[in-house]
């Protein structure tokens, strides 16, 4: 894919950032990510959304939103054991969207070099389009903007 | 063998606990295992303790793993041995690794890649 045409297209483009999400869920959390059937759950509980801006030879943030229920499941898998406390949940949520947003560039525009920011993860509601994906039976958004 | 001193360096706390946890699965003996959470805090460790293999994330706050992976360069350091541990999977990112590190892996990473790493790590300690 060559990088000139990346910002008009990338945005619209959700095969790349389904692959960077199903790649991530698959290798790092042994688990696999169902499409969302006609009538998605219903979201129980606080949501949480971690936000990855980057900048390189184009720039944007990519955002993942997860019920924070998801969120502990997530992180009990990855580091082995019950979370502690909230703050490893809003890193692991951080981390998430960090290697998403990495996957899904090295995917796009493996030739280009990309500085990440550290994310910023904050509560929010949940987003009324349709869900990504389902992870463990619980919705998650992945949500991209592209500039120039 | 002697036990290996490992450090690990990311600014993600879960991330460290995630690589802590797949070093302990590896076949190779590991005594200390150290974090910091940017290249400035590997810095002071790396002068206070005699590491024989750092873990590095790239992008991170205060001072990013390449900027660590330079200094050391700089410094002339021959030890620890570096492993890459990044997002970033770019042939770009890879190239300006080169000489700077010895392994490069993408992250998302497979425990079983970290301890792939260090059993070839031990391999060639053991030469």
């Amino acid at each position: 894919m060559s990088s000139t045409n990346l910002p008009a297209t990338l945005a619209t483009d959700r095969k790349a950032l389904d692959r960077a999400l199903a790649i991530v869920v698959e290798q790092s959390f042994f688990a696999m990510v169902d499409p969302v059937p006609s009538e998605a759950p219903a979201v129980e509980g606080a949501i949480v959304s971690a936000c990855v801006t980057f900048e390189g030879s184009f720039s944007g943030s990519l955002t993942c939103r997860m019920p924070r229920a998801l969120a502990h499941e997530l992180t009990a898998v990855f580091i082995g054991e019950e979370p502690s406390d909230g703050e490893a949940v809003d890193d692991l949520a951080g981390e998430f969207a960090n290697m998403v947003c990495g996957r899904w560039l090295t995917d796009v525009a493996p030739q280009s070099l990309f500085r990440l920011d550290h994310p910023v993860v904050v509560p929010a509601s949940a987003p009324s389009r349709a869900p990504s994906g389902l992870l463990n039976g619980q919705p998650i958004w992945v949500e991209l903007k592209v500039e120039g | 063998m002697k036990p290996l001193t490992i450090l690990i360096v990311d600014d993600s706390a879960t991330m460290r606990q995630f690589v802590r946890r797949a070093v302990h699965l590896s076949d190779v003996p590991v005594g200390s295992v150290l974090e910091a959470a940017n290249g400035k805090e590997a810095l002071a460790l790396l002068d206070a303790h005699e590491i024989d293999a750092l873990f590095t994330d790239i992008n991170m706050p205060v001072m990013s793993g390449s900027e660590l992976l330079r200094e050391l360069k700089r410094q002339g350091r021959n030890t620890p041995a570096r492993i890459v541990l990044s997002t970033d999977g770019s042939e770009a990112r890879r190239r300006e690794m080169k000489g700077l590190a010895q392994w490069y892996v993408n992250k998302p990473v497979r425990p079983e890649v970290v301890r792939d790493v260090l059993n070839e790590l031990a391999s060639n300690l053991g030469d």
